[in-house]
């Protein structure tokens, strides 16, 4: 009897103990201060290291001077040489978002709108380039357009289609960044209203007339936002670049390069412009995404109408389907072929040596330690920067999510996405200088630093869906919940936070894959310390192409089953 | 300027039908209502006409011309939405021009067009705003304007007025039909509401699953509904089961060996049910006896009487059962709880039918 009565006195203890911690904490000061915290955090992360760059850029002014615009011996060489990289990025950038976009809308529109068999594989396989490495895709791109192994065999060629340079790089870069288009409208277009399109008809116009006139208004700031983050994406990747460059070095390659060189003035200086450049794009953006019309208002209704003729819009469906499979899918997963074709031996000369199994598991330096380790040290990674992101990254998006101030809201909300536009080189460079020898000391570059990299710039990454979620989660309930007492925070934890699951994991997921295939700020920040898609790199770099396959295949079928998870767990948040 | 005939049309949606073999013919310059629940075909009838669904069977004509296969946009036809569907990033006047633009007409005297139908539609005013910026009745007068300003000659409307409150959309169903006849254009109007029919049309469809029930002028309609449904359906009434007897020319119902007068060509000893609407059902008071010349005048007495704005809503109870009355307010008559009326109709009052079972399913429209 008495132990029985014991059990729920303690209960009710722990309940009435717990429910008075979140009183306190619900005080307006105590919120404060956490607010205060919040905020903190994100400057200490991602807006100080900026801030910092630029506040050493001024005051050692003089040092930059003198090693960029005037060395004693190349001159201004340095300068010209940053110029001629970031000329390279923005022609790339430039040619893979048009790319991207001519093949990602429509591709758009048949994922949102067409009923087919296999229509959620499709989804899927458009998705997966996203969550790859960027250097297991660069490397799987290498082996298919530019060595004798891929595309090359079907003519019988002894060399690949195109060598390291700025069409492989091209090449590269569609593939990781033709999702971000497609996923920003695809869910837009699958929203729109139909009955819009179906008075645009009974009015007169055609298919191609309504998506131009009617649709395309609504879709354009999602595209807009979509367009951005592939230009962006484009400019500031490493991995894949590293890998299919050659001689050739866009900015983040050179950032990277320099950087083991020990140049950092001139380092910190083209890390300086790059997040420069990577802001005004952003903040143009946001400034007049809603306000820029369309460049044509136009209407040719003929023409128009023989564009929207059955004929045209299926040879266009076709064409996008196969551009992606030639220029974006099957490249990318290549690297499998691949593996299977060097599995026991060279395909050439069936030398076993030469095979995946002997490289990676018989030879001396057993490679599969090397890769194991590395393996470890990016998922240690990948789940601590999961975690504390999510940690820091909940406050924040319910700060911005309930905030009234308009302003500062719209302020907060841009900042947020900082890190996802500035070249994730610069930003590893930047936290290296603040956090390392350069700047506050705390931090030799090392696991400690890669993680802080890591939760830098997937902070958005977190933040962004969370916001989302918080938005649609009705404030009706948090009103019901104190009309009984709750306080604030007790509320949360019993209304909110049930209603926030999915988009929790969904924001996990989305973290840890990216953290999982970071290579630029990784390398700048690694020390001695190697993951997974440095590792690759290293690899190719050494030419042992069956353990890079190896590790590749590893890091594509991780990505995978994030890929699943996540739809599954988005999925689930629809049926709700 | 058009005539519109639809023949033989058949829609299945998969294995569900939507009409089923419906025939129809609107003379040029006809107002067409079609009246029915939900679920009735409307908007499937209405999508066909202006081409956004094609038929599964039959054949669509304007003026003798199959259209059957010609696409919505090459229709010409002015369609005006329940949920009005203006375009929601473009100002009343950009949504009204729309189709002028989209069809490559002369602007400038579609702008002329546009001004007349703004202030025909009392909306000058409006052209600059955008559709969240003004009201219910204002969105669907633009919708209106819109489905016109394009050189429409058919006008099909699907339940334009649903979304409105009560007195705008009294007001836009004359306005509608001045509208409409002015312009002298063929419209066909989808409405659930019997006397949104009344008001606008020239001629009424009575649609039950799919399928035309009556079809006629809306006094022919109300006097004389082909079946229970469709007097069912026009307004409130109240059933009366019994026999029929022939006698002397005249015809009568049996409700309990109580006699009522009734028209009816039934056979005597046939089963049948006589609805009367409450609009019909007329009451007086007791000392009105022998004052009212009526065909049928029996004694009752009143239940409940709730005042619904313009009349009354009464229940009384008269040959032994609850029969359902609307009284004008403003008459002498005692409504009042457990008081004694004269509770009068006339022959022509009842719409008689032969009773058969399966009727009762009908109950709930």
């Amino acid at each position: 009897m008495v132990a029985g009565e014991d059990k729920p006195d303690l209960e009710v203890k722990f309940r009435r103990s717990l429910l008075a911690t979140e009183k306190w904490l619900s005080k307006d000061t105590v919120l404060s201060a956490g607010k205060a915290v919040t905020v903190g955090i994100f400057i200490l992360i991602v807006l100080g290291p900026i801030l910092y760059l630029l506040f050493q850029i001024i005051i050692s002014w003089g040092d930059i001077n003198e090693t960029v615009f005037n060395d004693p011996i190349l001159g201004n060489e340095a300068f010209l040489s940053m110029l001629r990289s970031i000329g390279l990025s923005f022609e790339i950038a430039a040619i893979v978002t048009v790319f991207d976009i001519l093949v990602g809308v429509p591709m758009a529109w048949i994922l949102a709108r067409y009923e087919f068999k296999g229509k959620n594989i499709l989804d899927t396989m458009v998705d997966l380039p996203m969550a790859v490495p960027t250097s297991a895709l660069g490397f799987s791109i290498y082996l298919f357009w530019g060595t004798n192994n891929g595309i090359s065999r079907l003519y019988n060629s002894q060399v690949g289609f195109a060598s390291q340079g700025i069409l492989l790089i091209i090449l590269a870069h569609v593939a990781f960044t033709f999702p971000y288009v497609t996923r920003s409208i695809k869910g837009i277009i699958a929203d729109l209203d139909l009955d819009l399109e179906k008075a645009g008809r009974t009015l007169g116009a055609s298919p191609f007339t309504i998506a131009k006139m009617i649709s395309l208004p609504m879709v354009k700031e999602g595209l807009l936002a979509g367009t951005v983050l592939a230009f962006t994406r484009s400019l500031g990747e490493t991995g894949a670049t590293l890998i299919v460059s050659g001689v050739y070095q866009t900015a983040p390659v050179v950032i990277v390069s320099w950087m083991k060189g020990l140049k950092i003035p001139t380092t910190a200086f083209l890390a300086f412009i790059l997040i420069i450049i990577s802001l005004l794009l952003l903040a143009a953006v946001r400034i007049f995404a809603r306000k820029v019309g369309l460049p044509w208002k136009k209407v040719f209704p003929r023409f128009e109408r023989k564009l929207s003729s059955k004929k045209v819009t299926r040879t266009r469906d076709t064409f996008s389907i196969a551009l992606f499979f030639l220029f974006v899918f099957i490249p990318a997963l290549f690297v499998i072929v691949f593996l299977f074709q060097w599995w026991g031996g060279s395909p050439f000369s069936g030398e076993f040596e030469a095979g995946m199994i002997y490289q990676v598991f018989l030879a001396p330096d057993k490679k599969i330690n090397e890769i194991m380790t590395a393996l470890v040290t990016s998922l240690e990674i990948a789940l601590i920067v999961t975690i504390v992101n999510l940690l820091i990254a909940t406050p924040m998006a319910l700060m911005i999510s309930k905030m009234k101030n308009k302003k500062v809201k719209g302020l907060l909300d841009g900042l947020i996405d900082i890190p996802l536009v500035i070249p994730s080189s610069a930003l590893g460079f930047s936290i290296f200088f603040l956090w390392g020898s350069n700047g506050l000391h705390i931090l030799s570059p090392g696991f400690a630093m890669i993680v802080i990299a890591h939760i830098s710039f997937t902070y958005s990454y977190c933040v962004r869906p969370l916001i989302g979620s918080f938005d649609s989660i009705s404030t009706m309930y948090d009103e019901a919940a104190a009309a009984f007492g709750a306080s604030k925070i007790t509320a949360f934890r019993t209304v909110t936070l049930p209603f926030l699951k999915s988009g929790l994991i969904a924001a996990a997921i989305m973290t840890f894959t990216r953290s999982m295939s970071e290579t630029g700020a990784t390398i700048i920040c690694m020390g001695i310390e190697r993951t997974i898609p440095v590792l690759l790199v290293d690899f190719f770099e050494a030419s042992t192409f069956p353990a890079a396959a190896f590790a590749s295949t590893i890091l594509i079928i991780i990505s995978f089953v994030m890929l699943i998870l996540l739809r599954l767990v988005t999925r689930r948040k629809k049926d709700a | 300027m058009v005539k519109l005939e639809l023949k033989n049309i058949t829609k299945y949606y998969g294995k569900r039908r939507g009409v089923e073999n419906i025939n129809l013919t609107i003379e040029d310059g006809e107002y067409l209502a079609v009246l029915g629940s939900t679920g009735a075909g409307k908007t499937t009838t209405m999508y066909l006409v202006a081409g956004l669904l094609s038929p599964s069977e039959g054949r669509i004509l304007f003026n003798g011309e199959d259209v059957t296969n010609v696409p919505s946009e090459d229709r010409n036809v002015g369609f005006v939405f329940e949920e009005y569907n203006l375009f929601p990033r473009m100002s009343a006047e950009s949504n009204v021009l729309f189709g002028p633009i989209v069809k490559g007409l002369d602007l400038s005297d579609s702008r002329q067009v546009a001004r007349e139908m703004f202030s025909l539609l009392n909306i000058t005013g409006k052209e600059g705003n955008f559709p969240d910026e003004i009201s219910g009745g204002q969105k669907q007068r633009v919708a209106l304007a819109r489905a016109i300003v394009s050189n429409a000659n058919l006008l099909v409307m699907d339940d334009p007025l649903r979304a409105l409150d009560a007195k705008i959309r009294e007001i836009l169903q004359i306005e509608l039909r001045n509208l409409v006849k002015d312009l002298s254009l063929t419209c066909i109007h989808a409405t659930h509401d019997t006397q949104e029919a009344m008001r606008v049309a020239d001629k009424i469809a009575v649609f039950k699953d799919g399928a035309i029930v009556q079809l006629g002028t809306p006094e022919e309609v109300y006097n004389n509904p082909v079946s229970i449904y469709v007097a069912k359906f026009l307004g409130e009434t109240t059933e009366l089961k019994g026999t029929i007897k022939q006698e002397k020319n005249k015809s009568f119902l049996i409700v309990d060996n109580i006699k009522i007068e009734i028209e009816t060509d039934l056979k005597s000893g046939t089963k049948a049910v006589a609805l009367i609407p409450a609009e019909l059902a007329d009451i007086y008071s007791i000392s009105e006896k022998g004052k009212i010349t009526y065909d049928n005048i029996i004694e009752a007495e009143i239940i409940s009487s709730k005042c619904v704005g313009e009349f009354f809503d009464v229940d009384l109870i008269a040959f032994k059962q609850v029969i359902k009355a609307k009284e004008l307010i403003g008459r002498n008559v005692p409504l009042t709880e457990g008081s004694k009326v004269l509770f009068a109709t006339d022959k022509g009052d009842f719409r008689v039918f032969p009773f058969e079972e399966d009727e009762n399913d009908e109950k709930e429209i």
